[in-house]
């Protein structure tokens, strides 16, 4: 009895942090495991006592004393989130041989591409259908090929690839391991640290483990919110944007999205029949959301109403509403003959929270540039073609704060405004400005100058090296 | 040939190239079509009456209406180059059939019904004016498909054959134009001797025993226009009650008296750099509808925000001179939004297309709280129904969101000349 509950504990162990039992078979992953050391079931031994300094109310205020936060790491490049641009960031500065260190605040890693269900990889071609987001992202999307169910409209322009969650996080906790680099789940940036310049040089997290601090010589703010900056004092534009809850039902009718974006066939009845005015008239049947890889799986989008991603009380409230909205939809369903049984597999983990705060960068994206298709020197990407606008160049001063020195910015967070944000805020494009964010660190650290002062030739150089599309 | 032939053909040919070049156009100016058209005086006159104005194009036809006066059909013999072509044709043409000259003239009783109908807003066979059928076939490479284009150019292709056998019926018998002339031209004696003789020329006997009088036969023609007029507009209001009514180009009259006043020159089709405006083939809008222009949404282009072409190409004042901004302002229709089939809406696709696609910003996503969905909405305040949201749509085959004609609003429906609709500042 007791050595089996060893075994499992053995387990527990090599999967702490919500690692993938697979991802174990690898030497680096046995590192991780061997960290961890031996665990005994029941009562601890007493740790070494901590000096406590907890929040005291004095004169009706809650004052946060002063005190000094243990260190968890001292690190070469500490990315904050681990999401499309933070798995990309700190995957490819890794990759460079520079030691990096990447947290992310839920129990996987993938951000709103896996968390939240954004499961379509839109937009990655260019007007003519050829793909203009390569590189880490492209690699990410071969490894799901080979997987059963893992991602399905692959290389069909103007069908857009629709990945699985599941397969897709499993992709990059082995991706994650197999780097070397260091990661840390469920564990939440809640501020920067600043020297007497106003540098970043890391930043603070709380977690299981209480409050900590990694110190870093280069941050990258791939939190989305743009949390680690906003925190540094660097400027940002607030923005309200829809809030929704996406989610995946099952035991739903097929669609057919084979003719292309061009072709979807939303109407059962082709006719053309004058709207009414006044409140929107909508079907919910089996024929809800888009195919996933999963068969009889639909994912059903929700673009929900505009909220403010940074309250916790209008995201508490959402969330709750968006869950009993949800399932309130799924019995609308049921009631449709044929689909009695469809269910509702998950609603996502993460709220669809899309734009919050936009840098104030050296380069901000508008919506001009977008639209004149404007080149810049320090081209570090494309964009995709997204309904009417074409593909665009994503300029590196777009990662780089007006003044914070030591932070890079990728994500929906970077410098662009709303109208830019709309777009660069998707999936392949936080992959782009993650890569060429991580680059950008590794030669800050290489040859130890500032994200402001990075030798754009040698930068530009590397990503054309890594596959990243430049033009 | 005498001398005096070879000048007037040498003029005729002047005239006929200065049209080509104009209607073509090859000229920088924007209402050079319209200019050709309205040198004909009675598009020039129609218009006016329709338009409670005279324009300066407008003003050189009924100075040319006015020398027809004193000189018989001159426009005939020196400027139209309908006229032109078709005399060519009878000099090859089968020339011994002219048993239709004891036809009566029935172009001037086309006039006379095509002036009374004007007087209601609905100038009935001005579509019959040569000037207008000289520029109808230039819309042909533009009308969208090969029918769309033949039947642009019908009724000159009508005229070719007729003039192959029968010789000049067109301008010696049918032309209302022609006509036309021949009543100016009776003003003369009219003008010169007084009401005596007006007296007679109102109850000048008839030429053969037994039939009504020429005067007779031109009141009932008036009569008739008259009738026509109503019968049209009334057509026309039922067209536009209706929910599906077809979209016009910007400035165009409402649609009880469009279809009427449009002469079927197609001008506006051959300006048009999108090429949405196609003459109606389908017979939705009845006969009185044949042929005028409606604009379709079926291709990948929409009304420019950045074009008035149409607007500056009417001779007939169909569509109205619109400055680009008011242009912009004109409502050619409404987009309306089907949320059942939307993609948005049924959570398939993060899709903003008619959002991002609308150049007036007129659209904007909408959140409805009672049924948990999302769907595009569109502010009547800003939408001019220019389509480009339409084809933006990524639903296939039938859009999500789509324009339609707009309602008849009953507060300005019935009057001659009601005012199109605008939108607001």
């Amino acid at each position: 009895m007791a050595d089996k509950l060893t075994r499992r504990e053995m387990i527990r162990a090599l999967t702490t942090g919500g690692l993938f039992t697979a991802g174990s078979m690898t030497p680096l992953a046995a590192l991780f495991a061997q960290q961890l050391g031996p665990a005994v079931r029941g009562p601890q031994p007493p740790e070494p006592a901590l000096p406590k300094a907890p929040a005291t109310l004095i004169d009706g205020k809650v004052v946060q004393p002063v005190r000094e936060l243990p260190v968890l790491r001292k690190t070469r490049i500490l990315v904050v989130g681990g999401g499309p641009a933070g798995t990309a960031a700190a995957l490819a500065a890794q990759r460079q041989g520079v030691e990096v260190t990447m947290v992310e605040r839920y129990g996987h890693l993938g951000g709103l591409a896996t968390g939240g269900l954004v499961l379509a990889i839109f937009p990655i071609y260019n007007r003519d259908g050829k793909q203009v987001i390569r590189g880490i992202g492209e690699e990410m999307m071969q490894r799901l090929d080979k997987l059963k169910f893992g991602i399905v409209d692959r290389n069909k322009p103007p069908l857009y690839p629709v990945v699985d969650a599941e397969a897709f996080k499993y992709v990059l906790a082995d991706m994650t391991l197999q780097s070397g680099m260091h990661a840390y789940l469920n564990c939440w940036g809640v501020d920067a640290i600043i020297d007497d310049s106003g540098a970043v040089r890391g930043a603070v997290f709380e977690s299981k483990s209480g409050r900590q601090a990694i110190l870093a010589d280069i941050v990258i703010d791939a939190s989305g919110d743009g949390d680690i900056y906003a925190a540094a004092g660097a400027a940002f534009t607030k923005v309200k944007d829809n809030i929704g809850l996406v989610s995946r039902m099952g035991n739903m009718d097929e669609v057919d999205m084979t003719g292309g974006a061009e072709a979807e066939h939303a109407s059962t009845e082709p006719v053309r029949k004058r709207p009414t005015h006044g409140a929107p008239v909508t079907q919910l049947d089996g024929k809800l959301g888009s195919q996933t890889p999963a068969p009889r799986v639909n994912w059903l989008n929700m673009k929900g109403p505009v909220a403010d991603g940074l309250d916790v009380a209008e995201l508490t409230s959402l969330e709750l509403k968006h869950r009993i909205a949800l399932w309130q939809n799924l019995e609308k369903v049921r009631q449709k003959p044929g689909h009695e049984d469809a269910f509702l597999l998950e609603t996502a983990p993460q709220m669809g929270v899309r734009l919050t705060r936009l840098l104030d960068g050296v380069q901000i994206l508008t919506e001009d540039m977008m639209k004149n298709g404007t080149t810049f020197k320090d081209v570090i990407g494309y964009s995709g073609a997204f309904a009417n606008v074409a593909e665009f160049q994503i300029p590196y001063g777009a990662l780089v704060p007006k003044k914070t020195e030591n932070v890079l910015v990728a994500g929906r967070c970077i410098a662009a405004d709303f109208a830019v944000a709309n777009i660069t805020r998707l999936i392949p494009v936080c992959w782009v400005t993650g890569e060429a964010a991580g680059i950008a660190a590794t030669l800050c650290v290489q040859d130890q100058c500032t994200p402001r002062n990075v030798d754009i030739a040698k930068l530009q150089n590397i990503l054309r090296q890594t596959g990243v599309y430049l033009g | 040939m005498n001398k005096r032939r070879w000048q007037s053909v040498l003029i005729r040919l002047l005239c006929l190239t200065a049209a080509l070049v104009l209607i073509w156009p090859l000229t920088p100016w924007d209402n050079a079509p319209r200019a050709v058209v309205e040198t004909s005086p009675l598009v020039a006159i129609c218009a006016s009456i329709i338009n409670r104005a005279i324009g300066f194009t407008a003003g050189i036809g009924i100075v040319f209406g006015m020398l027809s006066i004193l000189k018989k059909r001159w426009f005939c013999r020196f400027i139209c180059p309908t006229g032109l072509v078709l005399e060519g044709i009878v000099h090859i043409g089968l020339k011994r059939t002219s048993w239709w000259s004891r036809w009566p003239p029935l172009g001037q009783y086309a006039a006379a019904l095509t002036l009374v109908g004007a007087l209601i807003g609905y100038p009935v066979l001005l579509w019959l004016d040569p000037m207008a059928i000289f520029g109808s076939p230039f819309a042909i490479p533009v009308a969208g498909d090969l029918l769309s284009g033949l039947l642009a150019g019908s009724v000159l292709g009508i005229l070719l054959p007729l003039t192959l056998l029968l010789g000049g019926v067109w301008c010696g018998r049918l032309c209302p134009l022609g006509g036309f002339q021949d009543q100016l031209a009776a003003l003369k004696p009219i003008i010169a001797g007084g009401l005596r003789t007006f007296r007679i020329w109102v109850t000048a006997p008839p030429r053969r025993p037994g039939k009504i009088s020429r005067s007779r036969r031109a009141v009932l023609a008036s009569l008739f226009g008259f009738g026509l007029g109503l019968w049209g507009r009334n057509s026309g209001l039922a067209r536009a009650a209706s929910e599906d009514a077809p979209l016009r180009p910007p400035g165009a009259l409402p649609e009880e008296h469009f279809a009427g006043v449009c002469i079927r020159c197609g001008n506006c089709t051959a300006a048009c750099p999108a090429r949405i405006i196609r003459p109606d083939i389908t017979g939705k809008t009845g006969i009185a509808g044949l042929l005028a222009p409606t604009i379709r949404y079926d291709s990948k282009e929409y009304c420019r925000e950045d074009c008035n072409l149409c607007t500056q190409v009417c001779p007939s004042g169909a569509l109205q001179a619109l400055d680009l901004a008011t242009k912009q302002r004109y409502i050619i229709g409404e987009a309306l939004v089907d949320t059942s089939i939307c993609l948005l809406t049924l959570g398939k696709k993060e899709c903003d297309a008619c959002v991002v696609a609308c150049p007036y910003k007129a659209i904007a996503i909408s959140w409805d709280e009672n049924q948990y969905i999302s769907y595009p909405a569109v502010d009547p305040g800003k939408c001019n129904g220019c389509g480009a949201c339409e084809i933006a749509c990524p639903t296939n085959p039938v859009r999500a969101i789509s324009v339609w004609s707009l309602l008849p609003d009953t507060s300005t429906a019935g009057s001659v000349v009601a005012a199109p609709r605008f939108l607001s500042g």
